[in-house]
């Protein structure tokens, strides 16, 4: 279980919770107001995050992998079905990230898309190269698998779908449902964890999963 | 005292989605990880600024390669496509891996080159440069696919809007390693995110 946290209690601090809808002030002018909180759109504060990975600051990739790791990881694990190919193309992930954050255009895609597309590229790639590796077996008899890609790419188009989702959720919204979707927390735990009561938990689940009903129903997902 | 369960609908809804993106968390100790892996790794240099209008990549997608990429490379390779691997000559202090010409598929005039920089790491950069390049129809914009070697599916790497005739598009390769064919393809605005069936133009790398 994990015990990180998604990088976004300094915002949350800096902010507070006074209502500024509207304001033309800088630097409120890109916020949105969820659960009665101010919170910064969390495309622009990813954008800035990878702003300062770009000038070598590596406590803004440990922040990106605070907020994203978990996702990431899921995509991997979804797509290569193994918990050591899902690491490695996590780690790999946040490398080339890292490694090519300089050349990184907003205007080209949002940070949350870019990690989540270099994650599915490499557990592709990962995938693929798993089923072609011979195994003891082909010894007495040949293996006759094949990857199926088809199948493989709409199980990452399925995971990078739901994971962008709730990327776009506001960062204390996205906080919530981490621990509670990865980490499997109970909603007392977050509490505990977070140090915001209960009923600000559940209402911040609330809003957070309404929100990705609609992306399981497109999918096909619903029970 | 508050309920500590959460409500069964919301449950039912993150138990659904889970069939999509499990619900697991990886080792604590991958974070640190990565973290001791990225003081090792230094950094590239920002890529250079393209010089036509990018419009919002969205999600990858998966080419119909049956239909069309076949056609597609066929045209490209039947009007006879130049390739050129070079030693030197790239942007920057790169040197281009392979350069192919662009042949015009559909709209007779475009033309230019493809370079593939460095695309067996991960970083690979995918430069297009064309001429004569038509306003996208209505509605309508371009998008860039590459094909790997010995695949059957291309993959969408960036789309765009000409802002003039002369284009030039420096795109990230979705992967590290051999790609074998370039396209563009015509592509509605609002339509599925698979390739069109209509091509502007292509180019060959092999």
């Amino acid at each position: 279980m994990g015990t990180t946290n998604t990088g976004v209690g300094p915002a949350l601090g800096v902010l507070g919770t006074s209502r500024r809808r509207g304001s033309s002030a800088r630097p409120y002018d890109r916020l949105v107001i969820v659960d009665e909180q101010v919170m910064v759109d969390p495309t622009t504060d990813d954008v800035a995050t990878l702003k300062r990975m770009a000038a070598g600051d590596q406590q803004a990739l440990g922040t990106l992998y605070d907020r994203y790791g978990r996702m990431v990881y899921a995509i991997a694990l979804r797509i290569t079905g193994d918990v050591q190919s899902a690491e490695e193309c996590t780690q790999d992930a946040f490398l080339a990230a890292w490694r090519t954050a300089a050349s990184f255009d907003a205007s080209r895609a949002r940070p949350s898309t870019w990690i989540c597309a270099i994650a599915r590229n490499r557990a592709l790639d990962a995938a693929r190269a798993q089923a072609r590796r011979p195994t003891p077996q082909d010894a007495v008899e040949p293996n006759e698998y094949e990857p199926d890609t088809a199948d493989l790419v709409q199980a990452a188009d399925e995971a990078v779908r739901v994971a962008e989702a709730m990327a776009k959720l506001p960062p204390a919204q996205l906080e919530v449902l981490q621990l509670a979707y990865f980490d499997e927390l109970s909603q007392t735990q977050i509490s505990e964890r977070l140090r915001v009561p209960l009923g600000t938990v559940k209402s911040r689940m609330r809003l957070a999963v309404d929100r990705l009903r609609s992306v399981a129903a497109d999918l096909g997902l619903e029970a | 005292m508050m309920d500590d369960h959460m409500h069964p609908a919301d449950e039912n809804t993150m138990d659904d989605l889970s069939a999509a993106l499990p619900r697991t968390a990886p080792h604590g100790a991958l974070r640190d990880s990565i973290m001791a892996a990225a003081a090792e790794t230094p950094q590239d240099p920002p890529a250079p600024e393209p010089m036509a209008e990018v419009i919002p990549l969205r999600p990858r997608r998966r080419g119909v390669f049956t239909t069309f990429a076949a056609a597609a490379c066929a045209a490209v390779i039947a009007v006879g496509i130049t390739v050129a691997f070079t030693s030197g000559g790239g942007t920057d202090s790169v040197p281009a891996t392979a350069t192919a010409s662009v042949a015009s598929v559909s709209a007779p005039g475009v033309e230019g080159t493809a370079s593939l920089y460095s695309p067996g790491t991960a970083g690979g950069t995918l430069r297009v440069a064309l001429t004569n390049v038509p306003k996208a129809p209505s509605g309508h914009h371009y998008e860039v696919w590459v094909l790997p070697k010995g695949g059957d599916t291309m993959t969408a790497v960036g789309s765009f809007t000409p802002a003039s005739s002369d284009v030039t598009l420096d795109l990230p390769l979705p992967a590290p390693g051999n790609y074998a064919a370039m396209d563009i393809s015509v592509q509605a605005n609002d339509g599925p995110p698979t390739h069109s069936g209509t091509s502007l133009a292509g180019a060959s790398f092999t």
